[in-house]
């Protein structure tokens, strides 16, 4: 009988609506029902033989204490209103208590029973829908933060709850494919012993349940709470629903966007069950919870293929990528990492590496740089770096990194970086490489003994060393970018030398062949220069062709050679001195000697008195007579080539004139001359006297000499300068010379080209040597019976540098 | 002796001509001896034998190197021109002063000059220009 009503009272607490609960003599807690449980929030294996007073504080000093006492004490005491408190609502909630003392079998004081009741319980009905809303609550709650993986997991983990506490036997999800009239089951639970449907509720078309499908198209719930009692029109579904044997049904629509994307289903196979309007609405709420988190789902499926997709790519390149996830803490956290970042760094990933663990990986010197680039991309630019990075392994290697933000929805700053990281050690080395090279090419260019420049397609000059600058007299980089137009407007001394350069520049370019010109002086104002010029195309970095111009200072090796040439030269004068000599001596020096011993061998020693002996006697007497003229020419000659001691000085030509005329005064008198002479515009010459004076004569008295005949002989002196030069021209009028046939021999030694008149033929060649020999040269012009005219050109100074 | 008619001496050296022409004379070098002072005359004299009386063709021509207008070299080129028409073979010797050696290796290039002769021209050397080159 004991057990009996100790099993009838657990019944009845179960199905009670009101909170029960028991507690022993010693208060300590023998009952505590469901009801309670969700008043208070603790379920009942919390409080099962707990202290009454350890959860329930207040009644200690409460009223409910002098109730407890007045029960234990055999009275039956009215109820008292109480509170219960709610552990996770944090609510006081009003009770009506009513307690009762319960007795053993011995009808012993036991215990007391405790029955809570809401004050304002009005509707059974609305405390379950606040237990439903509860319920959803707590789903949509947990739904917020849950990752996508476990979404199925929790969706068929609420369709339980819900079925529980409604006491459904199978709830279920169908979803519909994409825009088409077709729908799958995609969730599913069901109660204890009723089967699983799903697999056999695939891709149902929805005009098979042309009812129920026209309503869930129009958003409507379709409840059916006697299944039995389903219209024909809706026999399709009745039939499927019958032979499952379930007895009630709702089916709740998923919308998104006013259309019907799935639905929310709930059977009862084992009691009929009605569902209340506000339920059915709390249903639609769950519904929509489905749906955002499913969508929510496929969402990150498709980006997490994306990523993935991403990944493998990264995974397969000789770079690597990293996804640096930013936290709210500006703290900076690896999201994932793809590609050879292994190879590359030698370290192993790390799934906590930060952005601060990569920048210890950085030189000191590339921080700064990196740090600011970092800043960049968290403001929201993309960035490209290049800084260096220490591996574990292969030491300090460059890096070239793009980086760009990853955007949230609608945020305004980033929620991460992606980055890309490409080893560029061996473009670096190469730049290096070539860097030094061309260090290394420009100290060479720089100390080499060689102007060098370079000019590109346009003539426009690219480079030039400091030797180049230096012979261009240019002191900065302003020719930089200019043509030699442009240049010779910068530097107006240079116009010859570049105009001359501009021309065979692009003969150069065109013709591709080198040219090698020597130049005297580029820069006017400064002493005479000589430069070896070269210039040939060469192949810019353009791939186009420019000029390279190098500039060899050959003064030294110029000079040199002058001083050569000029000792040739007086060699070759020397030696045919020294052969016309052969010749005087063989030739015109023996002639009166060859005479002389023609005429002693003649000589009639034996008769004295032989008339002959006088004749040849006379012919003695001038052959001795040319003898010695010819030897006092020949002294002169030798006067004349031993010049190098003649003392030059500063000859006033109108007073050497003066003297000259005088001393020929018979002659000018004989032949009835005129003689005009004019210095004014030249008055001096800087030469050795003796020699002006032979010159002077030796002209003067041969214009005499071959007057033309039968005119009065008439004489132009003068000098003026021109050039380097002082230059004397004596002009007669008589019979003139022949020089298309006599020219080449004209100065020559021992030379007579008129007939009428007595000569030994050494003047002109005495004149030519005089002058010659002073660095001077003379000239003639003349018209055969019209006159001649000697032009005498005497060096200003012997200043000469050549010399 | 007596087979050289005429001897024709070219030089502007009037002392060397009359050396030459009293030698001559006095070893009886030839029947007759004339001279001209330049070249031109000495052409024109043979020009005018060969057109008039090619018998007064001189047999000995003595030509002198250095002279005025018309030296021994361009005297020569102009005498070759001549040559093909002598009717009887004319002898030219080159007479000069000069020892000079450039002189004697041009002579020496010419066939038309028999020998080269170093003034004074003495009686020896006549006869032994006439035995060398006349004596047959």
């Amino acid at each position: 009988m004991q057990a009996v009503n100790s099993h009838l009272f657990r019944i009845m607490s179960k199905v009670s609506e009101d909170a029960v609960m028991v507690f022993d003599n010693s208060l300590r807690i023998l009952h505590w029902n469901h009801v309670m449980a969700r008043r208070t929030g603790r379920p009942e294996s919390e409080t099962l033989g707990m202290p009454l007073l350890s959860i329930f504080t207040e009644w200690e000093n409460g009223p409910e204490w002098e109730l407890i006492k007045l029960i234990r004490q055999g009275h039956f005491p009215d109820s008292l209103q109480t509170y219960l408190y709610h552990r996770h609502l944090q609510e006081r909630i009003l009770q009506q208590v009513s307690m009762y003392p319960t007795l053993d079998a011995d009808h012993a004081f036991a215990g007391v029973l405790c029955i809570f009741r809401d004050p304002n319980f009005q509707d059974k009905r609305l405390e379950r829908r606040i237990a439903l809303e509860d319920i959803i609550a707590n789903i949509s709650k947990r739904f917020v933060d849950i990752s996508s993986d476990k979404i199925n997991t929790a969706v068929e983990e609420a369709l339980e709850i819900i079925g529980r506490f409604e006491h459904i036997d199978r709830c279920y999800v169908f979803l519909r494919h994409g825009e088409q009239l077709i729908v799958s089951n995609t969730h599913e639970w069901c109660a204890s012993g009723i089967a699983p449907q799903k697999e056999g509720l695939q891709e149902l078309p929805l005009e098979a349940f042309p009812w129920t499908s026209a309503r869930l198209l129009q958003l409507e719930v379709v409840h059916v709470p006697n299944v039995s009692a389903m219209p024909d029109e809706a026999a399709m579904e009745r039939e499927l629903y019958l032979g499952q044997q379930i007895k009630s049904v709702i089916l709740v629509p998923i919308s998104f966007k006013k259309e019907m994307i799935g639905f929310l289903g709930f059977d009862t196979v084992r009691q009929h069950k009605i569902w209340p309007e506000d339920s059915q609405q709390l249903l639609r709420v769950v519904g929509e919870i489905f749906f955002s988190a499913i969508q929510r789902m496929q969402t990150e499926d498709a980006l997490a293929l994306i990523n993935q997709r991403y990944r493998d790519i990264g995974e397969i390149s000789s770079d690597f990528i990293i996804q640096f996830a930013l936290t709210s803490s500006d703290e900076v956290q690896l999201a994932w990492v793809a590609g050879a970042f292994e190879e590359i760094t030698g370290f192993e990933r790390v799934s906590s590496l930060t952005t601060n663990d990569m920048l210890r990986l950085v030189p000191a010197e590339d921080i700064p740089a990196t740090l600011a680039s970092f800043q960049a991309v968290i403001g929201g630019a993309n960035q490209t770096l290049e800084f260096r990075l220490r591996t574990r392994h292969k030491g300090v290697i460059w890096l070239r990194c793009t980086a760009r933000p990853v955007w949230g929805d609608g945020a305004t700053l980033p929620k991460g970086i992606l980055a890309s990281f490409t080893n560029i050690s061996d473009r670096k080395s190469i730049e290096e490489q070539l860097r030094n090279q061309e260090r290394l090419l420009s100290a060479a260019l720089e100390a080499m003994p060689v102007a060098v420049g370079l000019r590109d397609d346009h003539l426009r000059w690219l480079y030039a060393n400091s030797l180049m600058l230096n012979t261009l007299g240019v002191s900065d980089n302003s020719y930089l970018g200019k043509t030699n137009d442009e240049l010779s407007q910068l530097i107006p001394e240079l116009t010859q030398h570049l105009s001359y350069h501009n021309e065979s520049d692009y003969e150069i370019l065109r013709s591709g062949n080198s040219i090698s010109a020597e130049q005297r002086s580029i820069r006017m104002g400064t002493d005479t220069r000589y430069f070896q010029n070269i210039r040939g195309p060469i192949l810019l970095a353009n791939g186009k062709s420019g000029v390279l111009e190098t500039v060899i200072d050959i003064t030294a090796r110029k000079k040199d050679e002058h001083r050569l040439q000029n000792l040739t030269a007086e060699l070759m004068r020397s030696n045919e001195e020294l052969q016309q000599f052969a010749y005087i001596t063989s030739h015109n020096l023996r002639a009166p000697v060859s005479n002389l011993i023609g005429l002693l061998d003649l000589y009639d020693l034996e008769d004295p008195d032989n008339p002959l002996n006088s004749e040849i006697l006379v012919k003695i007497s001038t052959s001795v007579q040319q003898l010695q003229t010819t030897l006092t020419d020949l002294m002169n000659i030798i006067t004349v080539k031993e010049h190098r001691g003649q003392f030059q000085e500063l000859l006033y030509l109108e007073e050497i004139c003066r003297d000259i005329l005088m001393s020929i005064e018979d002659q000018i008198r004989l032949y009835q001359a005129e003689i005009h002479t004019d210095f004014s515009r030249a008055p001096v010459i800087y030469f050795p006297k003796p020699f002006l004076q032979s010159i002077l004569l030796n002209l003067l008295t041969n214009s005499l000499k071959y007057h033309r005949p039968g005119r009065l002989p008439q004489i132009w002196v003068d000098s003026y300068e021109i050039d380097t030069y002082i230059c004397i021209t004596i002009r007669d009028n008589g019979v003139g010379i022949d020089l298309a046939k006599h020219q080449h021999r004209l100065f020559g030694m021992f030379q007579r080209l008129q007939d009428h008149i007595e000569g030994k033929g050494l003047g002109l060649y005495i004149v030519k040597s005089q002058i010659e020999s002073m660095g001077g040269r003379i000239e003639v012009s003349s018209t055969p019976g019209e006159g001649t005219t000697f032009q005498l050109y005497f060096q200003k100074s012997d200043l000469s540098i050549l010399i | 002796m007596g087979n050289i008619k005429r001897a024709l001496i070219i030089d502007d050296d009037e002392i060397n001509n009359f050396i030459c022409i009293k030698n001559m004379k006095d070893s009886q070098f030839a029947e007759q001896a004339n001279y001209c002072l330049r070249g031109r005359e000495g052409l024109d004299d043979i020009r005018k034998a060969l057109d008039e009386q090619p018998d007064n063709l001189p047999d000995v021509i003595f030509l002198d190197i250095n002279m005025p207008l018309m030296n021994a070299w361009e005297f020569l080129d102009e005498y070759k021109t001549l040559h093909d028409r002598f009717p009887k073979p004319v002898k030219l010797f080159i007479l000069s002063s000069s020892v000079y050696r450039k002189d004697i290796e041009k002579s020496a290039r010419y066939d038309l000059v028999t020998d080269y002769i170093i003034k004074p021209l003495s009686k020896d050397s006549l006869r032994q220009i006439q035995e060398k080159y006349f004596s047959n």
